[in-house]
């Protein structure tokens, strides 16, 4: 995917928008004043600074050339934090081994030249490794590693 | 002599088999993950932070410190037998550092850089027994104010040293100050940003931060680019220095050692600027300045010395005032408060134990270190040869462990992989993932300070001007802006300039 967007101007509505997004949720909170200042004052302080910067890069970004954000390559975007969403799913009710075997060969499937038997073994590997050396090993409670 | 009393008790806490062993294990994990491409320390220090819960404080500070500079010195080596720094610290180190290896002088070179740490490391150990008790003493006297006012000071130290613009530097900041609010508000008790989430209750976690954007967010970029074939030394011979070699590269190793030991200070400083600062300083005062670039040994001895002098003094602002220059210091302050600790000035009376011993435990750590590297170095070559497409899915699936285990909560892993998705995301957009950090672990102290500076004041902003210390560091940070502004007004004249030339 190519984005032919300049990376400032990009940069610039995120933060505008960023800004904005945390003044409406804490659009409730109290401000009160600078003597005692209510659980709102401080972060309207800091997105209202945010919000500043945003449209000083948007307009800078109008007014002089700036660096485009180029070609953005998928693949390993949605594959890598795939797999970790992945495992974040998985390790409570599948427990350890699943989700482990799982965030290896999806990240594996990400990068390039993925061989199967090669990825079939790293998995394994690492995640016998991860148990005898973090569950056994360090003591971590990781589910289901402790079934047998 | 009570220095030296002082420094005993260090080397009496440091030199227990059991912290002699957890100082060994840190170096050496520190020096594989200096030696592995894309396992930086920041990483490695938060996937074991929850297992040091278990340990004793100074047994698990002695580690994970040893973590840290222990990836100096391994990331010297990859940047001199590979042209591939380890850490970003070691990138000047690889300019001079391989050119010397392909020259046949690889051992000459690994040689020089981890004497030279060593060299720094020690006299760095010493600033800091000298230092850091007085500095202690001088923050008692700090108020909520000062300690506001030192952090804005710190918070600009950190733009400058930030990649790109100045303006993105800032709004990062900006964006980790209000991810630092998301939590229960400790003074009016009222939930803030948490969607109704529980968890979120006590705020995300900063290493789930950390390991989304460091860990997960630099493996998608390193995956788009391709995997280059990379050429190394794989002989190392002549590892030991000839005199003529030692009296040559001892000036640059004092010299780097003073600018690294002051720059490490500064907050957001560290060792990237000073081996960078230092190189430059070399180049300007040799007597062949054509040489640098080509294997000249003061490229390798500076920056080497200047880093790890950095990397030491670093500790100094942690361990005086409770302030984290950096995201490895940062995870040192979490690691004592899950010990029940409170890092700041008084840090030292209550837990002489503690600081004197990780003092002690950071020279002996360092002598491991050379030994660690230079007699060893065949393992670390072969360590090298282990292919990329085999160490990220590791990577991962340590960053997987290490963010559920701080909670043992699912969510916490969903977060990290979401800012996995974001570090990618402002790595595109030119925005570095450092000042976000620092922003999200300064901001509830900025805000707490804030508040309390003027509940004292009455709501009168003037409290900041009124009191020398925040005086001091307020017109520092002045000092600072004018110049950060300075080069950017000469820039953009000089291409206006280009421009009314064409």
């Amino acid at each position: 995917m190519d984005i032919r967007i300049s990376s400032d101007f990009l940069t610039g509505l995120l933060f505008c928008g960023l800004g904005a997004i945390a003044i409406i949720i804490g659009s409730d909170y109290p401000i009160g004043t600078a003597a005692r200042m209510g659980a709102g004052y401080f972060p309207l302080l800091v997105s209202s600074g945010l919000i500043l910067l945003g449209g000083v890069l948007i307009v800078r970004s109008s007014l002089t050339e700036t660096q485009e954000v180029g070609a953005i390559d998928i693949r390993p975007l949605a594959l890598l934090i795939g797999s970790i969403l992945l495992f974040g799913l998985l390790i409570e009710d599948w427990g350890f081994p699943v989700a482990g075997l799982a965030v290896v060969i999806g990240a594996r499937i990400a990068g390039r030249q993925y061989k199967p038997l090669e990825t079939i073994l790293l998995a394994v590997g690492l995640v016998g490794f991860c148990l005898v050396l973090f569950s056994y090993g360090l003591g971590l409670h990781l589910p289901a590693t402790h079934l047998w | 002599m009570e220095l030296f009393n002082e420094l005993l008790l260090g080397f009496s806490v440091a030199l227990t088999p059991a912290n002699l062993f957890y100082g060994f294990l840190g170096v050496l994990l520190g020096t594989v993950i200096g030696v592995l491409p894309g396992l930086g320390p920041v990483a490695t220090i938060s996937i074991l932070l929850p297992v040091t819960f278990a340990l004793p404080a100074p047994a698990a500070l002695i580690m994970l410190a040893g973590i840290y500079y222990g990836a100096q010195y391994g990331g010297s080596t990859t940047a001199i037998l590979v042209n591939l720094p380890g850490e970003s610290s070691s990138v000047v180190t690889a300019i001079d550092g391989y050119q010397m290896a392909r020259k046949g002088q690889a051992g000459l070179a690994l040689a020089t850089a981890a004497l030279c740490s060593f060299i720094a490391g020690t006299l760095a150990t010493l600033v800091i027994a000298v230092a850091a008790p007085a500095l202690a003493e001088v923050a008692l006297d700090f108020g909520p104010a000062d300690y506001f006012s030192l952090m804005l000071f710190g918070l600009v130290a950190a733009v400058i040293l930030a990649h790109g613009s100045i303006v993105k530097a800032v709004g990062m900041i900006l964006v980790g100050i209000l991810l630092g609010t998301i939590g229960i508000d400790a003074n009016t008790s009222l939930e803030r940003y948490t969607f109704g989430v529980p968890a979120f209750g006590d705020g995300i976690d900063f290493a789930v931060i950390a390991m989304g954007m460091f860990g997960i967010g630099e493996t998608i970029s390193n995956l788009e680019q391709k995997e280059g074939g990379r050429s190394f030394v794989k002989e190392v011979r002549g590892l030991w220095p000839s005199w003529a070699d030692i009296k040559r590269f001892l000036g640059p190793a004092l010299r780097g050692t003073a600018l690294g030991g002051c720059l490490g200070l500064l907050p957001g400083g560290g060792p990237v600027l000073a081996s960078f600062s230092t190189y430059a300083l070399e180049k300007k005062l040799s007597k062949k300045p054509g040489e640098f670039g080509h294997g000249a040994l003061e490229g390798v001895a500076g920056p080497e010395a200047a880093n790890n002098a950095a990397a030491q003094t670093a500790f100094i602002p942690m361990l005086t005032l409770g302030l984290p220059s950096s995201a490895v210091m940062a995870l040192m302050i979490g690691a004592l408060m899950m010990q029940g600790l409170s890092p700041g000035p008084q840090l030292m009376n209550q837990r002489p134990d503690l600081f004197w011993g990780l003092i002690a435990s950071m020279w002996l750590g360092n002598l491991m270190l050379v030994v660690l590297n230079l007699p060893l170095i065949g393992i670390w070559v072969k360590l090298l040869s282990v292919p990329y497409r085999m160490l990220y899915p590791a990577i991962m699936l340590f960053c997987c462990i290490g963010v559920y285990s701080i909670n043992n909560n699912a969510l916490d892993v969903v977060l990290a992989a979401v800012f996995g998705g974001f570090g990618y995301m402002m790595k595109r957009l030119h925005c570095e993932p450092a000042p976000l950090l620092l922003g999200f672990i300064l901001g509830p102290m900025i805000e707490e300070t804030l508040r309390r500076a003027l509940l004292i004041s009455h709501g009168d902003p003037m409290v900041f001007v009124e009191r020398p210390i925040s005086l001091s560091f307020l017109v520092l940070t002045f000092l600072l802006l004018i110049v950060l502004v300075a080069p950017m007004i000469r820039m953009t004249r000089e291409r206006a300039f280009e421009e009314g030339a064409d």
